[in-house]
């Protein structure tokens, strides 16, 4: 297992727990919770915080003695792939979001399933969750480029 | 990642040289699992790679690397 490849496992890990903080602090069941803004920058800058430890954290842990994870042109392809499958994921969702608008606006009354982006907590939880699932298909794409 | 039509005879020139998968892709600045994905045909390098490996090797490019079609 190459060094980059351990790199997206314990990152895989990290931000899955990152995310469940996240889903904590912002769902209560499968409804988002009614904050104030003060709360929402508070979730946001933790979450914001978390991150970047978790990743400097990984990468010091990684690195070890070597000194910088080792990366060569393979790897830099994998990268390549996975993040396009990133980007593709939130084309896609933003699609879905945008769509969802103009439904809601057209066919007022539909029985098609709704995501609430009327208030602050939901279009935060909406938009961040979009980048936490960003994250995943890029490093779940990373593994599998590197068993295929 | 599968190439299919780039082969490669990297493990046969890499034994007769005495060398472990470890030991090449040190000397040709790449990882072990890139080398192991190269011989196995699921990876193609890049030229700039495979000249790397080559010029390793002082073999004829064509005698490591076939273009099949």
């Amino acid at each position: 297992m190459t060094q980059a490849e351990k790199y997206s496992w314990l990152s895989l890990i990290t931000t899955g727990a990152i995310f469940l903080y996240f889903k904590m602090k912002m769902l209560d069941g499968w409804s988002v919770v009614d904050q104030s803004a003060e709360r929402l920058i508070g979730v946001y800058v933790v979450v914001v915080i978390l991150a970047i430890i978790a990743e400097t954290a990984l990468a010091l842990f990684v690195a070890g003695a070597r000194g910088a994870v080792t990366k060569d042109e393979r790897d830099h392809s994998i990268e390549a792939k996975a993040n396009g499958n990133a980007y593709l994921f939130i084309c896609a969702a933003v699609n879905v979001i945008v769509l969802q608008l103009l439904a809601d606006e057209a066919f007022a009354g539909h029985i098609l399933p709704r995501i609430d982006l009327t208030s602050p907590p939901t279009i935060f939880f909406a938009l961040f969750a979009i980048l936490f699932a960003a994250q995943f298909v890029k490093l779940l794409s990373t593994l599998i480029y590197y068993r295929v | 990642m599968r190439t299919g039509r780039v082969h490669n005879r990297i493990k046969e020139f890499r034994t007769a040289a005495g060398l472990t998968q470890q030991e090449l892709a040190d000397r040709v600045d790449a990882t072990r699992q890139t080398i192991i994905a190269i011989e196995a045909g699921k990876y193609a390098p890049s030229l700039e790679l495979a000249f790397r490996i080559v010029l390793e090797f002082e073999a004829a490019f064509g005698d490591v690397f076939q273009f099949r079609r």
